[in-house]
């Protein structure tokens, strides 16, 4: 009964000949931070998009509490517990900041309150504002979302992503291109959020990684290259030799 | 505090009750004195103004450029002309088109909606080509000709019934008729799913993982245009006597368009005051040349360029803010 949030089982596709991801196994259970790292082209936002339904692998499994959920459509993650966010600012610009939160809490609500007028049950009313506070939003909850600052703009990914209470969110990225003092501050936020929830999550910024993460992934052309606690990978020579190029006999 | 698109939806619909009111004094002015001609034709612009209101739905909320609304404005003037010549009803006439443009509209609909963009606007282009040549080339429906000799329609509303000869009554029941479609799509539009479609257009890609299926939404509102053409179609007939096959052609639909841009896409008043805007300036500057479609012309590419909100955007932000402030009091 008790089967992993996400168990991936020789997950593998290739573009055009080259292989983007290839045999790639692993579990995420529980809480806690599971970063995935590697060097540009090493197939980590392809890992997601394969994790996350937006392409079909060609070989191997996704199992979603030990249920097959490899040929999932998006739009059905939701319902089975996976938030994600983007690499790429991924908002609704039009729409105001509560709006951006209300849609992605809109969910929790019935089905057939989608022809009357915008209203939310106070449950979900709540949790639209609880969710601004976290994230420190409430000034701009009613202006609309591309006119925040970047940082903000990425903040607020995040919270949309969480909106509707995910087990295991999805995250791509979420400091990319902050301000020093703003990625402080999400890393704090991803720290707490990893409290409650498993997070899988890409990043770039070696130093953020070590200090954020529970379990590293190293993916290296496509393959998994190590999977270990921060100090093991930094520690591992393959990693090192993918990394600063040593040679390796 | 109210969101701001809620305060934006408020003050279009107050821009459209100041239309409402400037209508009923047009009408009064316009029966006292016995102005035929200009009741006609303001008729005929609320006519049209439905028609780009469907625009403005997959325009303004969707993000789709249909090229082929003329389909279902023309299909409601023809199925409306064609029960009008059985039957002299005008809830008849309305009835029998609200069930064809569903089913039409759901056709249609799950056609074009495979694709996206310039795709979009080709295959809805595509569709009312082909339907308007086989309208054109059918003789049960009056070929080339168009159907001519419909009727004159009493039109019973209960507690008073209204000819539509009548210049000044049925102007009122065109701009009943009109609001009415108004205001359901407003409604539906400031609800739940018109927030999903204001999403779909924003970003199509994050939308399915907060758990929507875009398909459906699109549909659904690809089916609500394709009613709202086809009813304000309806009422041509009835205005005219006659359906020319014309409506159907593709100056109709592009028309729509235009209206769209010049009034302020996806504000829905917009339609409504760019196609009043549109049929006066036609008829004002068709007194004075016969190309009157090169200024229409300079007119359009000047909105696009300096008025990306149209008419509409000038006074609405304004009007907008004026409904938070009294909000937020």
């Amino acid at each position: 009964m008790n089967a992993p949030i996400l168990e991936l089982k020789g997950l593998g596709v290739s573009f055009g000949g080259i292989r983007a991801v290839d045999d790639v196994s692993f579990t995420v259970d529980g809480t806690g931070v599971t970063t995935v790292i590697g060097p540009n082209g090493a197939g980590k936002s392809t890992l997601f998009n394969l994790i996350s339904g937006t392409i079909r692998p060609r070989s191997g499994r996704v199992l979603v509490d030990g249920v097959e959920r490899t040929r999932i459509r998006p739009h059905r993650l939701r319902a089975i517990g996976i938030g994600r966010s983007f690499q790429i600012t991924n908002l609704f610009f039009e729409l105001t900041v509560r709006e951006n939160l209300r849609l992605a809490c809109q969910p929790l609500e019935t089905r057939s309150r989608s022809f009357l007028p915008v209203r939310l049950s106070k449950q979900t009313a709540e949790r639209v504002e609880q969710l601004l506070a976290r994230f420190s939003l409430e000034e701009n909850a009613a202006n609309l979302a591309g006119e925040l600052s970047h940082g903000e703009q990425r903040r607020l990914e995040i919270a949309v992503a969480l909106a509707c209470g995910p087990r295991l969110l999805l995250l791509d990225e979420p400091t990319q291109g902050m301000s020093h003092g703003d990625t402080e501050v999400a890393t704090e936020l991803i720290r707490s959020v990893a409290a409650d929830v498993a997070v899988l999550l890409i990043e770039h910024d070696i130093g953020l990684v070590m200090s954020i993460s529970d379990r590293v992934i190293v993916m290296h052309q496509g393959r998994k290259l190590a999977d270990g606690t921060p100090i093991q990978v930094r520690e591992d020579p393959k990693v090192q030799a993918a990394y600063f190029g040593h040679a390796k006999p | 505090m109210r969101d701001r698109l809620t305060a934006a939806m408020t003050a279009s619909h107050l821009m459209v009750a100041v239309l409402v009111v400037a209508g009923i004094i047009f009408a009064a002015i316009g029966a006292a004195t016995g102005t035929v001609f200009y009741l006609r034709l303001a008729t005929e612009a609320l006519i049209f103004a439905g028609l780009a209101l469907s625009v403005d739905i997959l325009l303004g909320y969707n993000g789709l450029l249909s090229l082929g609304q003329a389909l279902y404005f023309g299909l409601g003037a023809y199925v409306s002309g064609v029960v009008l010549k059985l039957v002299p009803s005008f809830w008849a006439a309305m009835g029998a088109t609200l069930v064809a443009a569903l089913v039409v509209g759901i056709v249609g609909g799950i056609i074009a909606n495979r694709v996206r963009g310039v795709y979009f606007a080709l295959i809805t282009f595509g569709m009312a080509q082909v339907i308007s040549k086989v309208v054109y080339n059918t003789r049960a429906l009056g070929a080339s000709d168009g159907l001519i000799g419909i009727p004159i329609v009493p039109v019973d509303l209960g507690f008073i019934t209204i000819q539509s000869n009548s210049a000044a009554g049925f102007f009122l029941v065109t701009l009943a008729v009109i609001v009415i479609l108004y205001a359901v799509t407003a409604y539906l539009l400031d609800t739940p799913f018109g927030r999903v479609l204001i999403a779909l257009k924003a970003n199509d890609r994050r939308v399915p993982f907060l758990g929507y299926a875009p398909l459906p939404h699109r549909l659904a509102a690809y089916v609500l245009a394709a009613v709202i053409a086809a009813l304000s179609g309806a009422l041509y007939p009835m205005l005219r006597g006659f359906v020319s096959p014309e409506l159907l052609f593709f100056a109709t639909s592009g028309n729509a368009v235009i209206t769209v841009v010049l009034g302020g896409i996806g504000t829905l008043v917009g339609a409504l005051y760019g196609s009043i805007l549109l049929t006066v300036l036609k008829s004002v500057i068709g007194t004075w040349t016969e190309h009157h479609l090169i200024v229409i012309g300079v007119l359009f590419m000047a909105a696009v360029i300096f008025l990306p909100k149209g008419i509409v955007g000038l006074v609405r932000p304004a009007l907008s803010r004026l409904v938070r402030g009294e909000a937020g009091k």
